[in-house]
């Protein structure tokens, strides 16, 4: 009867273990500008949701379009309304597996990094490889940062003849999360 | 002995379900089930109702956000009645200018220029009170109040009329109450009160109620119809229905600017004149083109 409870005990501390491998973060930061010569267009949200499953070596985002701020309240509004439509598809998913095993145990920096995987934006699915530079810090969090680019036809984001000098059709994005 | 064996079957069982891959599609859905809880929620607020601040002439329900500055600018041209006038063009009957700025996203503040027909500064407020949202605690439309303090500052005679200041004085109260009922329509209802300190005669009413009703349908990304329509409530003797205001026509925008084209029997364009039952006949061709031109611009502390 002890051995079957120690046991028990064993498996719940194993199950409790794995459920840390988890890390998540609330408030990533992601940054997405469009430069042409007529205009530069940048849009930040620091509410981007994720999770790193170390013992998968998974990572998953997952930001509501809203939550993106613009310098102008009618592009922001233009954005939600006119291009991504975010009341049909309210957010912008990605998933992707790391190519090498990250410890979490000792700090240091993974500075080449590749997550490949798909991404969702505006109903379209689409794979998406991105390069990724990953700290491990001394007090255990971890940092992973990365900038990529889309293209906005990939994911079927129309951009109208009026405004086709003003809007890139590859858009730069930064992203940053820290997770605990 | 049993016992021991009974749980070591049941965790041997457990172990087995657990070690049981899902597929990967069950994976991802799980993982962005996962994600979609732990999102922050963003506050369901049903956006882009009208492209403007005006339906066509008169306020709707959007705001000018906060440290967000609109300037407009605004015409109505004389009657369309042929080529020897160059259908109304060559005549302006009303130039207006306002410039809108958003204390915050529910307080905007607002100064306005009409230069006809009596040089009318208008200082106005308009306060977002309620906003439409959808989601998970819906709220079915959206309500603003709007109020403008009016001086005309033309010349008036006699002498006795120009120093009267109070007489100089009208104030304008709308309640705008607006919902988007998909993607393409909205529709609102404005009830309005103008109050003039001093009027033309005798015989024209100091307090005029209206009720404003006007929509938009929107028939491309950029383009929508709009239309609105001023009841004014036939409390007074002068009262005459033909002279109701009425304006058709359509926001065009084009990524910072939004133009308005329209026609109207309004000569004026701000709604101390407008929403007075003083129009021309919009059924006896008194009819008017005019349009507007917005431009916004940032004082957001992130513009760079």
């Amino acid at each position: 009867m002890n051995k079957s409870l120690t046991l028990l005990l064993v498996l719940l501390t194993v199950a409790v273990t794995q459920a840390q491998e988890k890390l998540i973060t609330r408030t990533g930061v992601i940054t997405f500008s469009s430069e042409t010569s007529m205009e530069n267009i940048e849009a930040t949200s620091s509410q981007a949701a994720s999770i790193f499953d170390t013992s998968k070596n998974v990572i998953a985002f997952n930001v509501l379009l809203k939550s993106f701020k613009f310098e102008k309240a009618l592009m922001e509004e233009h954005f939600n309304e006119k291009y991504v439509h975010s009341d049909k598809y309210p957010a912008a998913k990605f998933k992707g597996t790391i190519d090498q095993d990250i410890d979490l145990n000792t700090a240091q920096v993974y500075n080449d990094v590749t997550i490949s995987g798909s991404m969702i934006l505006h109903g379209v699915t689409s794979p998406k490889t991105v390069k990724a530079v990953i700290e491990v810090m001394e007090d255990k969090s971890v940092k992973v940062t990365s900038d990529f680019k889309i293209t906005l036809a990939t994911y079927k984001v129309e951009i109208p003849s009026l405004v086709k000098d003003k809007i890139s059709a590859d858009i730069d994005v930064n992203l940053e999360a820290n997770y605990k | 002995m049993k016992k021991r064996l009974a749980v070591l079957l049941l965790i041997v069982c457990s172990l087995s379900v657990y070690a049981q891959e899902p597929t990967n599609n069950q994976q991802d859905d799980d993982l962005f089930a996962e994600l979609d809880d732990l999102t922050i929620e963003s506050d369901n607020e049903v956006i882009a109702t009208f492209k403007s601040t005006r339906l066509l002439i008169g306020q709707s329900t959007e705001r000018v956000k906060q440290r967000q500055l609109h300037f407009r600018i605004s015409h109505v041209f004389g009657k369309i009645k042929g080529i020897d006038n160059f259908f109304g063009l060559d005549q302006i009957n009303n130039m207006h200018i306002s410039l809108e700025y958003g204390l915050t996203d529910f307080i905007q503040l607002g100064i306005a220029r009409s230069n006809k027909p009596d040089k009318t500064y208008s200082n106005s407020i308009k306060i977002s009170a309620l906003r439409q949202r959808d989601g998970a605690s819906p709220f079915p439309f959206a309500l603003s109040y709007f109020g403008s303090l009016d001086i005309k500052t033309r010349e008036y005679f006699p002498e006795a009329r120009n120093k009267n200041f109070s007489g100089r004085l009208e104030y304008v109260n709308q309640l705008l109450i607006s919902r988007k009922f998909n993607k393409d329509l909205s529709l609102q209802v404005s009830p309005t009160f103008v109050y003039r300190n001093l009027t033309e005669t005798e015989n024209d009413p100091n307090a005029i109620f209206s009720i404003a009703m006007g929509g938009r349908y929107l028939i491309s990304r950029s383009i929508s119809l709009n239309a609105e329509y001023y009841y004014t409530l036939p409390t007074f003797d002068t009262h005459d229905g033909s002279k109701n205001t009425l304006a058709v026509g359509m926001d065009i925008e084009t990524g910072g600017h939004v133009f308005q084209l329209y026609f109207t029997n309004a000569f004026a364009l701000h709604p101390g004149k407008f929403a007075i039952n003083q129009s021309g006949d919009f059924f006896n061709r008194d009819i008017n083109f005019g349009f507007s031109i917005l431009r916004e611009f940032s004082f957001s502390k992130k513009s760079k």
